[in-house]
């Protein structure tokens, strides 16, 4: 069955769930785990403050990493603890569902495991738009947790 | 892991992906299958004119299971291929994405497994309306097959 199954998780709820279900199922079928975190860039209307919108992506790229590491840490955690095998992976830039495609792609994954919701849809969407968005244009199955 | 898996078909191509995807995940989790084809209600564009709307509606109930038998034996059929044990359910008269949600609860299953597609969206839809219904509605994990 699966092989190597690619979780993608942005900190969230729903996305730590998807963790718990994706290292189970890579457990269960003797399949490795790659850990994905993938950020948007940081956008400002600002295009013309060039050197203030310079340090203002310096200063957020430097916080997303830090808060990658410990996303990301979860998964090893998680993999570690279930004796999968694991790697982790940060990539930052738009749009977001096309990093996890790649992230798939270039891993060579044959399942995404992700939640219902991200961070900036819970409550608001049914479900959430990069989910939805990587349900689109991905040819892999995914497996979708609320 | 998963131990009584839902696999939703209308007979579609994609659906076939699905029924595959679904058995073998089911057989390398020991799992079993139960197989689901739903049908909505008949609706006449004529709105009520009798005996006629009878008539119609008839035969479009009879032709929907006839098919429905046909669609299911070819998923139990995968399933026993495989050493899976597996029932089958045509349910008739929700609509279809309800019909899955419902089934789910009924008959106690912890996973979901359906086509990014079904019949009616090939080619029109990025994801079909179904299949983002219950992504949207329903409370379980769904793997989503393309």
């Amino acid at each position: 069955m699966y092989k190597r199954i690619l979780i993608s998780t942005d900190g969230s709820e729903h996305s730590k769930r998807a963790i718990a279900q994706g290292v189970t199922l890579a457990r269960s079928l003797g399949a490795s785990v790659v850990g994905l975190n993938a950020a948007p860039s940081l956008s400002i209307d600002a295009n013309k403050m060039d050197d203030i919108s310079h340090s203002m992506e310096v200063e957020y790229r430097r916080a997303v990493e830090e808060q990658s590491r410990a996303m990301l840490s979860e998964i090893e955690k998680a993999a570690g603890e279930a004796g999968v095998s694991c790697q982790t992976h940060f990539l930052y830039g738009d749009p977001v569902h096309r990093s996890i495609i790649k992230a798939a792609d270039d891993n060579h994954c044959d399942l995404v495991v992700m939640g219902s919701h991200g961070r900036g849809s819970v409550g608001t969407l049914l479900l959430g738009s990069v989910t939805q968005k990587v349900l689109a244009h991905d040819e892999r199955p995914v497996l979708v947790v609320r | 892991m998963y131990k009584r898996i839902l696999i939703a078909t209308d007979g579609s191509e994609r659906s076939e992906r699905a029924i595959e995807q679904g058995v073998s995940l089911a057989k390398s989790l020991g799992a079993s299958v139960v197989g689901l084809n739903a049908m909505p209600t008949y609706r006449a564009f004529v709105g009520s004119v009798g005996d006629i709307t009878n008539t119609l509606e008839d035969d479009y109930r009879r032709a929907a299971e006839e098919r429905s038998t046909v669609i299911l034996s070819d998923l139990d059929k995968a399933a026993k291929a495989a050493g899976v044990p597996c029932e089958t359910h045509y349910l008739y008269g929700k609509p279809v994405h309800q019909a899955i949600i419902d089934a789910t609860d009924t008959y106690d299953c912890d996973l979901v497994v359906m086509a990014s597609h079904g019949r009616g969206s090939v080619g029109t839809l990025l994801l079909g309306s179904v299949t983002q219904k219950v992504l949207m509605h329903g409370e379980r994990p769904v793997l989503v097959v393309r």
